[in-house]
This record gives C-alpha cells, sequence and structure tokens, in this order.
C-alpha cells in the first residue's frame, strides 16, 4: 500500500538531567502532540514503539541526540492503549480498552493496515477507569490485567458483558464480567480467567524466571502500594472482582464480606511500597542487564503520581516471593506519572514513559535514563535472616565500625480494609542485638514478626568510603522489608504435601502424618491421623470399616471434625439427621511445605439441610513435629457471611476427635470394645472421668495404643471465646470423645448460645500434640505454655475501628 | 426549530443538486484542511476532524444516539441503578448513581464535513452516521493545560447533522435469516485500504462477513458493500429506512442508505452568565469541573484532601506558614492551587481553574456547606 511517510520533527527544546551515576534526557515529541505514553517496548531491531493514549502508536529509532527524535506514526484509532508487546517490526499487540488487538503492517509499509481483535469477551462497563496492560505468558500466550470501574464515574445503562448489581457496588468496583481479574489469552486463542482481587494494576511483567508481576494502585483496600506475585487462583485482596468468582456465588456482595475472611483469602502482596514513599505503582520492570548499574535482577517501579522511581529487592521465603524496597531515583528532573519502563539493547539506558491525563496535572511524555557507568552509592541487597536481616551496600562504607550507630530499625502493619490507604499501626521501635560484618552487614533485631513491615533506617551523613553520599540518587537511605513470611530454621522433618483431587497427605520426616479430605463427606475431616513411629491415634470407624477392637457408636464422630448441633437451626454435629446441615469445602486457599511444616488453608460454605448459606469458615491447618510428637494447629475462623451466626447451646460441640478405641477410658463389651489402655487428665488436676463437662486449658488422654505407649493432648488457645474470660469448657466422654465447645449449654456449666453479628468474624484456635512414650515425657504443660504464647498467624485486620461494613451490617439489624 | 428546518432543506437542496455526482466529486469539494489531516497524528485538539483523503479512526466510548436497547444494541447487558456509596463510612446511602447513555467498545470514523458514522464492535452494526461534524471529546481528553476530563463521564459529546439512526434488529440477513436470530457476532478485525478507511470482519455463527463503509453518491448517504468469503445470499433490510441496492450477486451486496433522520446537535454549550452565586451552584461545579475526581465530601482520602468541615480549619502546609481556612484561601487554591501545598499531599496534583467570579463564589459557598 502507498501511503504518505512522514516524519514529526520535534519541536521540543532539550532538557537534561543528571545525577553523578545516571544521566537523564527528554525524548522530544512535537509541540502540539500530547505525548501521554501508555505502553512502550522495543522490536528487536532497535526500534522503539510507544502508544499514546488518545489513539496513535509511534516509532522511533532512538539515536544519540534526543532532541532529534524523529517519529513515525505506525498505527492509529485506539481506545486509551496501555499495554503493549511487539511480536517483531511492524506487529504488535496492545490492550485497549475494549479489547487486546493484533495490529500488523501486512504491505511493510510502515504504516498498519490490520487490526485483529483478538480477545474481547471480558466486560467494559463504560466507566474510564477500566484500562488494561498486557505481558507475555511464556508459552505463546498473554497475561491481560483487567483494571476496575472507579466511582468518580459512571457506567453505561448498556456495558459489555455481564452486569453485576453486587459488582457495583464501593469505591473501585466491578460491575462487569472479569474486570480486577489478571486473565489469560492463551496460544490457541481460548480466554481464561487467572487471578482475581485486583483494584487498578496498572501493568503487569513477566520476569525472566517465568514469575508473573503486577503492581497496584494506592486506594480502597490497598494499605501501601501493594505489589504482586500474581498466582493462579489467587485473590489479591480487592474485593469487588470476587463477584466473578464462582466459588464464591451465594456470599452477596463482597465488600461486604467479613473483612478477616477476606484477610485470609488474600494472597498478600509480595512487597508492599511504603504509601508516602511511593503513591500507585506504574508496571514493574525487572533489570536483565549487568551495564545499568548495581542493580542486576532487581525490580523498577515508577510512580504514577510523583517523580520518583522505587527498586525493589526480592528473595523467596518460605516458598513465597517477599522483600526490600527502597528509592532508586527520586529527583525533579523525572516528570510525574511514570507508567512503563522498557530497556533498549545496549542494557544501559532504560525509557521511562509517563502520563498524567485524567489524575493530575499535565507531566508526561518520555524520558530516558542511561548509567555512565560511575558506581553510585545506595543500598545494593538486603535479605531476611532467621533473627534479623543482611544487607550490603553498592560501595564500601565508611567507618563501618560505626555503622550500628547510623541506622535504626521499626516496624508497623499496615490495616486491610475498605479505606484509601492505611496509616502506619501498631509501630514499634526495635532494639539491635548487634551488627556484624563489614561488607556485608549482619544485623540481628529484638523481634521479628510476620504481617509486619521493617523500616531500616540510616543516616543522612552515611558515605561511601570514596566519599559519594546517596543524596546524589536524591534517594533516601531507608528500607522497607515486607515480612510476610519467616525464615524457617532448616529441619530435618521435613514436612511434604501430596494433594489430590479429594484429599491432602501431609508427611514429616518422611513419616505418615495426616490425611485432610475435603471432598465427598458432609463436611471436610482429618484421617488418619499418625503419631511419630506410626502409631494410629484416631478411631477408624465410620471412614473404615472392620478394624479390630473399634465400636460402632456415635457414627457422626469422624476423626477429627468441626461441627455444631445447633447452628441457625441446622445441625452441623449428627450429620445423620434430617436437619443435618453440611460443610462445603470451596477452595484450598494455599498450601506450604518443605522445611519444618506444611500448612493447608482452605475455605468453605456452610449449608442448611435446604443447601443455603449461613456461613463460612477459612481454616488453617499447621503440620509440624518432632521425635516425640506431631503437632497440629488449627486457626478457625467463622464468618458470618450472610446472616447473624447463631451457636445456639447443646453439648455436641465444637471441634473434636475421636480417639483410638485403646485410649478409651472405660470398655464397651456390648460394642466389642473388652480391653481398653487409657487415662485422661486435664490441666487442671482433674482426672479420668471426672474431666467431662470441666474448664481447662488442655485435656491429656494417653496410655497405650496397640502396644506403645503413646497420648493426645487438645488445647484450646487462651484468647479463645469463653464466657468471662473462663477456660475452655470441655465434652470429653469416656469412650473417647474429645471436644472443645464454646457453646455448651449453661446448665451443664458451658458458655451458652453466642450470636456472631453479620460482617463479623470469630477466631478459634486450638492445638493438637500427638505423642509417644509416658505422659510425663510429653511435657503437656510446657508445650501449652508455648503454645499460649504462639501469636498465631498475622492479621491484617485491627481491632477498634468503628466504622467498618461488619459494624455497619451488624448496626442495621438492630 | 425554524433553524433545523432551513438546515434540513439546504442539505435536501445540496443533495438533489448532487444526487448524480459520484463519489470523487465529493472529494473534489473538500480540502483535506483539518490538522490531523495535516499532520496525520492526534494532537491537543479536542474536536479533531479527518478529511476523505485521511480519514480519521477513533475507538472510543459513544453516546448511544438514542438507538434502541432491545432491537439494536441486544448484545449489550443491561445496567443498574445502584447505592450512593460514602468512600469515608464504607456505607450505603438510600439514594442512587444513576447510569449514563453511552456504548464502550465502538469505532467512531470521520471524513471531515462529509461524513462521520459510528460502527459497533459488539453489535458488528452501523449505529449512527452524521455530517457537518464528529466528536468533541473535550469530556475524554480535558484540556491541554487541565489535563482532566471535564464532566462526569468520559462519552465524548457528538456535534453536526445526523442523518441515519440504526432501526429495528441487525439489518443484514445471510440466506434469509437475520443475524439478530444467529447469535450474538463476533467483531474479528478491520483492515485499511489504499484510501483508508476501514472495512470491518465480522463472524455471524458460521459466516464471515466483511463490511466496508464509505460516503455514498450524495450528501447523507452511505454506501454499504457487503461480502462473505461462503458466498451467501445477502440482504439489507431495516424498518423506515430507505435502502437502494447497488449490487447484488451471490457473496456481495452493495447498497446506499438515504436519511432515515434528522437533528442538528450542537456541542456547544450555552454559556450561562451567573450573577448571583449559590451553593446549589457550587455543587453542580463540584461534579462538573471534575473535583469530585480528587476532594471527598466526607472525609474520604484521595489524591487531595477532602472538603468535609475544611473550612475554619487549620491547615498546614508543606513550605507555607499554617492558617485557618478562610474565603480568601480557599479562592487562592481554586485559582492558584500551586501557592500552597497541605502537609501530606503531593504538589503540582490540581490543575487551576479560571472560572467566572459568581463561580468561584459559588464554590465557596458549596464547599463552606460540606460539615
Amino acid at each position: 500500500m502507498k501511503f504518505n511517510l512522514f516524519f514529526l520533527f520535534t519541536l521540543h527544546t532539550l532538557a537534561i538531567g543528571s545525577t553523578s551515576s545516571y544521566q537523564i534526557e527528554n525524548m522530544a515529541f512535537p509541540d502540539d502532540m500530547p505525548p501521554e505514553v501508555g505502553g512502550l517496548a522495543f522490536d528487536g531491531e532497535g526500534n522503539l514503539y510507544a502508544c499514546l493514549r488518545r489513539g496513535d502508536i509511534l516509532v522511533t529509532k532512538p539515536g544519540k541526540d534526543a532532541a532529534s527524535t524523529k517519529w513515525k506514526v505506525f498505527a492509529t484509532g485506539l481506545h486509551n492503549p496501555m499495554g503493549m508487546e511487539l511480536i517483531g517490526p511492524g506487529h504488535v499487540l496492545v490492550t485497549q480498552m475494549a479489547e487486546l488487538t493484533e495490529i500488523i503492517d501486512t504491505d511493510k509499509d510502515g504504516v498498519a493496515d490490520r487490526y485483529n481483535n483478538l480477545a474481547s469477551n471480558f466486560g467494559i462497563s463504560g466507566n474510564y477507569h477500566e484500562t488494561n496492560s498486557i505481558c507475555r505468558d511464556g508459552d505463546g500466550g498473554y497475561f491481560i490485567a483487567l483494571g476496575t470501574a472507579s466511582h468518580n464515574g459512571p457506567t453505561f445503562y448498556t456495558p459489555r458483558g455481564k452486569y453485576s448489581k453486587d459488582g457495583r457496588r464501593g469505591r473501585n468496583f466491578s460491575s462487569n464480567d472479569l474486570r480486577g481479574w489478571v486473565v489469560r489469552y492463551h496460544q490457541n486463542g481460548k480466554l481464561t480467567p487467572f487471578a482475581s482481587g485486583f483494584r487498578m494494576h496498572n501493568g503487569i511483567t513477566r520476569s525472566p524466571d517465568g514469575e508473573i508481576w503486577c503492581g497496584d494502585n494506592q486506594g480502597d483496600w490497598r494499605g501501601g502500594s501493594p505489589i504482586y506475585n500474581v498466582l493462579l487462583g489467587s485473590f489479591n485482596g480487592h474485593p469487588s472482582s470476587l463477584v466473578w468468582d464462582p466459588d464464591l456465588k451465594g456470599f452477596g456482595p463482597p465488600i461486604f464480606l467479613p473483612r478477616k475472611m477476606l484477610d485470609d483469602l488474600h494472597n498478600k502482596p509480595a512487597v508492599q511500597l511504603h504509601r508516602t514513599t511511593m503513591n500507585s505503582c506504574g508496571e514493574p520492570f525487572i533489570i536483565e542487564s549487568d551495564q545499568f548499574g548495581p542493580f542486576q535482577g532487581q525490580m523498577l517501579v515508577p510512580d504514577e503520581n510523583a517523580r520518583r522511581i522505587t527498586r525493589v529487592m526480592l528473595e523467596k521465603i518460605d516458598g513465597a516471593w517477599q522483600g526490600a524496597s527502597t528509592l532508586f531515583l527520586n529527583t525533579k528532573e523525572l516528570r510525574a506519572g511514570g507508567v512503563r519502563i522498557a530497556m533498549d539493547s545496549s542494557g544501559k539506558t532504560i525509557y521511562y514513559a509517563s502520563t498524567t491525563r485524567g489524575w493530575q496535572s499535565p507531566d508526561e511524555g518520555l524520558q530516558r535514563i542511561t548509567f555512565n557507568g560511575k558506581m553510585p552509592f545506595h543500598i545494593k541487597t538486603f535479605n531476611l535472616t532467621t533473627q534479623g536481616f543482611i544487607f550490603d551496600f553498592t560501595l564500601p562504607v565508611a567507618d563501618p565500625e560505626k555503622l550500628e550507630k547510623k541506622l535504626s530499625v521499626s516496624s508497623f502493619c499496615y490495616e486491610y480494609g475498605y479505606r484509601y490507604g492505611s496509616s502506619e499501626k501498631d509501630k514499634k521501635e526495635h532494639k539491635i542485638i548487634s551488627l556484624t560484618g563489614e561488607g556485608p552487614f549482619e544485623i540481628k533485631i529484638d523481634q521479628l514478626l510476620p504481617g509486619r513491615i521493617y523500616q531500616i533506617e540510616f543516616d543522612s551523613q552515611l558515605r561511601s568510603q570514596n566519599g559519594s553520599s546517596m543524596e546524589d540518587l536524591h534517594a533516601p537511605a531507608k528500607v522497607y522489608y515486607t515480612l510476610n513470611r519467616l525464615k524457617r530454621p532448616s529441619s530435618e522433618q521435613a514436612a511434604t504435601l501430596t494433594q489430590s483431587k479429594d484429599k491432602i497427605e501431609v508427611k514429616i520426616g518422611g513419616e505418615s502424618f495426616a490425611t485432610y479430605h475435603f471432598n465427598g463427606l458432609a463436611q471436610p475431616i482429618v484421617w488418619p491421623i499418625q503419631g511419630p513411629g506410626d502409631v494410629r491415634m484416631l478411631r477408624d470407624y465410620p471412614l473404615k470399616e472392620g478394624t479390630a477392637g473399634e465400636a460402632k457408636d456415635h457414627p457422626h464422630h469422624r476423626a477429627m471434625f468441626i461441627g455444631q448441633q445447633g447452628m441457625n437451626g441446622a445441625n452441623f454435629w449428627h450429620n445423620q439427621n434430617k436437619n443435618a446441615g453440611t460443610v462445603e469445602h470451596l477452595k484450598v486457599i494455599e498450601t506450604r511445605s518443605g522445611q519444618d511444616r506444611a500448612l493447608i488453608k482452605t475455605l468453605n460454605a456452610w449449608k442448611d439441610s435446604g443447601g443455603k448459606i449461613i456461613g463460612a469458615d477459612t481454616r488453617t491447618l499447621t503440620f509440624s513435629g518432632d521425635d516425640t510428637a506431631h503437632i497440629l494447629d488449627l486457626e478457625l475462623n467463622m464468618h458470618a457471611t450472610n446472616e447473624d451466626l447463631i451457636f445456639e447451646e447443646f453439648k455436641d460441640g465444637f471441634v473434636g476427635i475421636r480417639t483410638h478405641p485403646d485410649l478409651r477410658l472405660t470398655p464397651s463389651p456390648k460394642h466389642g470394645v473388652k480391653k481398653v489402655y487409657g487415662n485422661a487428665r486435664n490441666s487442671e488436676g482433674g482426672e479420668g472421668k471426672g474431666i467431662w463437662g470441666k474448664r481447662a486449658d488442655w485435656v491429656h488422654y494417653y496410655g497405650t495404643i496397640e502396644g506403645k505407649q503413646a497420648g493426645i493432648a487438645f488445647m484450646s488457645h487462651p484468647s479463645n471465646l469463653t464466657r468471662k474470660g473462663e477456660k475452655s469448657w470441655w465434652h470429653a466422654r469416656d469412650y473417647g470423645l474429645i471436644s472443645a465447645n464454646p457453646f455448651a449449654p449453661e446448665k451443664i456449666g458451658g458458655d451458652g448460645e453466642y450470636r456472631l453479628p453479620r460482617g463479623q468474624s470469630l477466631k478459634l484456635r486450638y492445638r493438637f500434640v500427638f505423642h509417644r512414650g509416658p505422659a510425663k515425657d510429653a511435657k503437656i504443660g510446657e508445650r501449652f505454655s508455648a503454645f499460649a504464647m504462639d501469636p498465631g498467624h498475622p492479621t491484617s485486620i485491627m481491632p477498634d475501628h468503628p466504622g467498618y461494613p461488619e459494624d455497619y451490617l451488624s448496626q442495621k439489624k438492630k | 426549530m425554524i433553524k433545523s428546518y432551513y438546515r434540513k432543506l439546504f442539505f435536501a437542496t445540496l443533495a438533489l443538486h448532487m444526487y448524480s455526482s459520484a463519489s470523487h466529486s465529493i472529494r473534489a469539494q473538500e480540502k483535506p484542511s483539518t490538522v490531523y489531516a495535516e499532520k496525520g497524528y492526534l494532537t491537543f485538539d479536542q474536536k479533531p476532524l479527518g478529511s476523505l483523503d485521511k480519514p480519521l479512526v477513533l475507538r472510543t466510548f459513544v453516546p448511544t444516539g438514542g438507538v434502541s436497547h432491545k432491537d439494536v444494541l441486544p448484545n449489550h447487558s443491561q445496567g443498574s441503578t445502584s447505592p450512593k456509596y460514602s468512600a469515608g463510612s464504607g456505607k450505603e446511602s438510600t439514594k442512587e448513581y444513576e447510569p449514563i447513555d453511552g456504548v464502550p467498545a465502538t469505532i467512531a470514523v470521520n471524513l471531515g464535513k462529509t461524513l462521520s458514522y459510528v460502527w459497533d464492535t459488539t453489535e458488528c452494526r452501523l449505529l449512527y452516521a452524521w455530517a457537518d461534524g464528529f466528536l468533541d471529546m473535550k469530556n475524554y481528553w480535558g484540556d491541554r493545560k487541565g489535563g482532566r476530563r471535564k464532566g462526569f463521564g468520559y462519552v465524548p459529546k457528538l456535534y453536526g447533522f445526523v442523518f441515519y439512526k440504526a432501526q429495528g434488529i441487525h439489518p443484514l440477513q445471510i440466506n434469509g435469516k437475520s443475524i439478530a436470530k444467529l447469535g450474538a457476532p463476533k467483531y474479528l478485525g478491520y483492515s485499511l485500504g489504499k484510501d483508508r478507511l476501514p472495512t470491518y470482519d465480522f463472524k455471524a455463527d458460521r459466516h464471515i462477513v466483511s463490511l466496508k463503509i464509505a460516503p455514498g453518491p450524495s450528501t447523507q448517504t452511505l454506501r454499504l458493500d457487503f461480502t462473505s468469503t461462503a458466498k451467501e445470499n445477502l440482504h439489507f433490510t431495516s424498518p423506515n429506512t430507505q435502502v437502494e441496492e447497488i449490487k447484488k450477486s451471490p457473496g456481495r451486496l452493495s447498497i446506499v442508505i438515504r436519511p432515515n433522520a434528522g437533528e442538528r446537535i450542537s456541542s456547544e454549550e450555552q454559556k450561562v452568565v451567573i450573577k448571583k452565586p449559590t451553593q446549589e451552584i457550587g455543587e453542580k461545579l463540584y461534579t462538573t469541573l471534575g473535583c469530585i475526581a480528587c476532594h471527598s465530601l466526607d472525609g474520604g482520602k484521595n489524591h487531595g484532601p477532602t472538603l468535609q468541615g475544611v473550612y475554619g480549619a487549620k491547615r498546614e502546609f508543606l513550605s507555607a506558614k499554617s492558617l485557618t481556612v478562610d474565603e480568601a484561601y480557599l479562592r487562592e487554591s481554586i485559582e492558584k492551587p500551586m501557592a500552597k501545598t497541605v502537609k501530606g499531599y503531593l504538589t503540582g496534583m490540581m490543575p487551576p481553574y479560571q472560572l467566572q467570579e459568581a463561580e468561584y463564589d459559588s464554590l465557596i459557598l458549596f464547599i463552606k456547606s460540606v460539615r
């Protein structure tokens, strides 16, 4: 096709700014062209493509002189294109508002003439905020980030794609199909949902090691400015998009789900950028080159609002990515509104695209930042240790022996909720126990807790031996480390998980421990459970019939189980009854294994006999062990999702196990149990049958199982709900049923009925110790003290914040 | 009314005059004098126009033009009202958001004054066509200085003389069956020919159809050329619309559509001079000027400070002396927002607003009322 090719000569004067190590240049554009750069990519032949948000794609071959940049229009007519991948010269993929579009210059005249719609089977509401971005999936396909709509703008009477009234609620919302998701466009042309929970992930990146990364804008449900490692099936914190998750059907508008339930579902950001050091994240960029200064392998994140770029140092801890962030460049010579970064083939220069139209004063264009070979002075590496951190600088630091005096460590949490950002909650100053080394340096501090962000601040007078200051990059000497997971001590008792369709099998140090069954039963259960030395701890019946010596009483006592005889009229204990409810496994939220423990976290729906959802739980089972005991921790969060959840007062509830018949206190000849070898005691000195109906921290059944000395201790955490702060009430029977029941009838000394208002959650924590050897060696008292001190899993829900939806919803009732 | 009558008469006369002339003679009439035609790229111009030689293709939201949801937009879903939400308290009120008019995934094309049309990728159908104008993008693109949208929606305003609107179910019949009966069509893409006009490809059931839309033989007419790869029998029928078949053979159909509508739409809002400032006008300006995007009314945090209780409150600034908020400060903050930056916020986020005196005063009245 013949068509006038025209060059756009640039009229801008060139502004150059610099640090000692990095030169910043403005790539010029014609004065009348709005340089609102939404996407940026090189084609492999040195041509740089830039898509502008009004609809044009420009191309140039950047030369030495940024001021004489010549742009040519390659394509036109796109709607707010914010994502671009180059297939090759003249062959581009773009995500615009309505679709993933393939743009081709078929006749090779330099101007595109074919626009293919590759995917448009997602919703578009008509709201301005729903922009899309793209990255490769490493398998011939692409990931597309579909942003949500904002309540600052309207939606149409006639949107495209399925519409949800429940999704169109709240601040940023997902009124139409798959908004707030990352979807995968497969090589075969199919589009499938991949991960939910995004607010406005403006940019998506695939790192060389195949990981997918998204930032997100600051905003509602974002405490800081998060960077997510995007995992298949994950929920990434912003609730609106959950309306398109079939597993969460029937729970009503997601923004009014109990916050703790959302918190438990949340795949925590690998890194939370500090809220006032970084506003909204542009697209993460991984520095693959070793020519761009000393930061190869690290991530750069431009700021959509301010004139700064953050640098992120990631590491994999306990199976998940987390890490540290600090500012890379923070200078007025940068433009605000950074959204995309691309690197040229020299590896020395990055191109930095910015656009602000729609959210702040114009400050847009394209700049390039070139490393000139002079080593800048800053933090080079920052990693977690078991007691603190190990870090190093890019240059030898002056007076390393005085470094301890030049730094301070503090920590805080970000709160999770509908509010726009979080202040620093629960701030703590930390004591430095020691600082050793001359580079790298190892710092030990008084306390490391997961779920916190650690701030390490160096004195502004810190200098390198050659006199360089961090001020040269205008980047304060401050590091924030997002501690989601502790570094676990390496253990010979490595834990493994094997997941199949219906169950997850857990082994510790190669020995069978337990199997979690989540399909095909009235409720998920744990069975069997083995103590060290392969000792069977629980009754097999009714899960397996024919085991010698077992009584066939109480068929609803199924190994380890959870339920209550009365909840909103349904019976979750006697699952053979007419009004029996069911607990339906909805999804495995996450599993962890390796090192010294395994973990299973699931979401379950509580349904009455008619199948109506009355509530939900998220439960975390943690499996660990040593030579003498296998330990199972249960954190159970009950959520009043759809209505007030009423735990009616019945003796039959709530978390129960049925022991191996050998641990029974009394035989039952009529049921075929002729001889028993069990004893029982509780933390209060009670013994035998007398512990039934008593309050205690723990109960302990012990004796001889199949000829081996062994026992089971069942502990209730002191933080568990009880009346007047008393200890747990125990439904512990001589025939081997042991259950902890916070809702037993008052007339038998229990706590009575409990109403959990809609929108709120109830946390219950229990520990089970399955030990071998005699009772006195099992040190149950000591083990309980350790359990009582254990802070449990971190939470992002801070207490005492009136006005949250859960309060609002429960007040509405009254 | 009278104006529009004369306008119609004028176009009718013009149409008569040019009825038999070929489209290239229209071309000769119009000089490619638009900014876009000369430069070849989109500029800050909020009312871009293409030309016959350099058509402007713009993917954008557009107004529905009043076409029927049931017949013309059946493959769109139905939006609804939703409870208003306070970002500050996390609560919903009994008030509701109303959806607005718009089609989200269209392609708008302009050939200068001769022709503009909107083709929708969801319905795979021409929605409407007009002459003597195109789209005013101000609502969407904002102005060069401010960089923000003007108004609540992001739907550009249509201006010009609308002479065709889609009526009834999808007008194309394939082997005697309307596309409307073949399930949702799938838009495949478009090619730009030598004349830079798009030819759209779409799939209805298993049929693959192409459509090129061009100016007709006279003003306010359209020429549509359909082709189908499997040489199906193609037929075009639409209620209240005069259609002339030019060519028809298996797998081919060329038609000319004559005007079935006549509506002059101006994008220029009447500049109402406000004499007396009122709180109500201020409240309206708060939405239409876009203040709402950054300043909440309920204490909710955003790019800018909330307006709730701001009047009379103590303010601390990044580099200016703290003060108690009064009218003078509010005025300065609207007119010269760079003068002082409230602590905890970024400098340069807010554009300056040049308003009528009474508009400033109305805004200040409104802000004072936000308690």
